[in-house]
């Protein structure tokens, strides 16, 4: 018998995918946010509401992974953006891999953007482990999913930079202590931030807007100044590198 | 945390989700004269249903690729043992991975190989009170329990392939036996 010592990631292939995606989103100047949530938090509906209040003053577009049908996709199609259904045939989270071959698939659809969403199979637990090349991952919890779940689900809530409490309008009828939800969050994940927001009411979706705007600027801040100023916020030609 | 990743995919599956799970307890628990029959056995199902155990297999999957990879990188047959090293936050479950490691490689060159697991504590040092002793197991908590400061946490994330034993006889020759 022979050992050999190997000491690789077991996640390597997925970090190298990710870091090519990285690579590419960053020339390309594409916020790439992450969410992940329970099935029926909010996500799509989220994102929808993003997409009819900012499609006029910034280039969108979505990722959407799930089990099966195309209906995330479609619906976000229909809400004005490009978007684009991963299907995982029964998987429970999309890895960098699937992200790749999905960008690659849809050409010049999802490329140059300002703003790349990739909606998660809905799921608090696998999806954490998989990096997608993002710059963010957001965590959707929603008011009516009880307010005991940070705690329960820490690794989504201590890995998330942003914690977004969805269904705030829904607030009135179910016991969900918000200040005990943000405490939770905050033990787990000091340096977080904490929105809460109704995609349906509309409450809470300036912050929501806010934080997207000043990502997209610290993103754009990044590129290398006269490439920057070069493209302006006119079209950007060309596809990032590695996709 | 793996559990419910396991439940949410048995629920997708179809029926009889909890028949499959005793079944591959049975055939991980059991290393008798029945193990190779049933290892098929497991094979099939894990055909079946491989959607089942997402997370670990999908893990093991990938473990099991580098495992093999550098075996046959220094010409070695079939795995006996592999050791990876998992930290506490790394959201892995020891006993369900060794469990996917089983249905990963059963019916398959490197049937009957092992998946050792070493647990990787975190380290958490606070600004003010120092470094602040283990987490109670299962804590994600980033607050230090004396003054309610943030904590810098070191390591425990790890999920890596620490080292690969395989047979000296060739894949081929072993199959011959």
């Amino acid at each position: 018998m022979t050992e050999i010592d190997v000491r690789q990631k077991v996640l390597a292939a997925n970090a190298a995918a990710a870091a090519a995606l990285r690579e590419g989103f960053l020339a390309a100047g594409t916020l790439v946010v992450n969410l992940i949530s329970s099935p029926g938090s909010g996500k799509t509906t989220l994102l929808e509401a993003t997409a009819r209040a900012l499609k006029e003053r910034l280039r969108l577009g979505a990722l959407d992974g799930d089990i099966a049908t195309e209906r995330d996709a479609e619906r976000l199609r229909l809400s004005g953006i490009p978007a684009r259904q991963i299907l995982t045939g029964g998987a429970c989270h999309l890895d960098a891999r699937q992200v790749q071959k999905a960008l690659a698939e849809e050409g010049g659809l999802l490329s140059g953007l300002d703003l790349l969403f990739i909606e998660n199979v809905g799921n608090l637990i696998c999806p954490t482990s998989y990096d997608l090349g993002e710059d963010f991952k957001i965590a959707l919890l929603s008011v009516v999913e009880g307010d005991d779940k940070p705690f329960k689900y820490p690794a989504i809530f201590s890995r998330a930079a942003v914690t977004l409490i969805t269904k705030s309008d829904l607030l009135p009828h179910v016991d969900f202590d918000l200040r005990a939800v943000r405490r939770q969050v905050a033990a787990l994940n000091p340096s977080g931030r904490f929105l809460v927001a109704s995609a349906r009411g509309g409450e809470g979706m300036d912050s929501w807007f806010a934080l997207l705007d000043e990502e997209i600027g610290r993103k754009r801040a990044a590129l290398a100044p006269d490439r920057a100023d070069r493209e302006g916020i006119g079209p950007k030609s060309g596809s990032p590198a590695n996709w | 945390m793996p559990a419910s990743c396991r439940l949410i995919n048995f629920g997708l599956g179809g029926p009889l989700p909890g028949r499959l799970l005793r079944h591959l307890h049975q055939v991980r628990l059991s290393r008798g004269p029945a193990y190779s029959a049933r290892a098929k056995r497991v094979e099939r199902l894990a055909l079946a249903w491989n959607r089942a155990l997402m997370h670990e297999l999908g893990l093991a999957a990938e473990i099991h690729r580098i495992a093999r990879g550098a075996a046959d990188d220094h010409g070695g047959g079939a795995l006996e043992l592999v050791t990876v090293v998992i930290g506490e936050l790394a959201a892995v479950e020891p006993d369900l991975l060794e469990f996917a490691w089983q249905a990963q490689v059963a019916g398959g060159q490197d049937a009957g190989s092992r998946l050792a697991v070493e647990w990787r504590r975190a380290r958490q040092l606070c600004a003010s009170c120092g470094e602040v002793p283990e987490r109670a197991p299962g804590s994600w908590l980033r607050l230090c329990p004396r003054c309610e400061e943030p904590l810098a946490v070191h390591g425990g994330d790890e999920l890596e392939v620490r080292t690969v034993s395989f047979s000296d006889l060739p894949v081929a020759a072993a199959g011959e036996r």
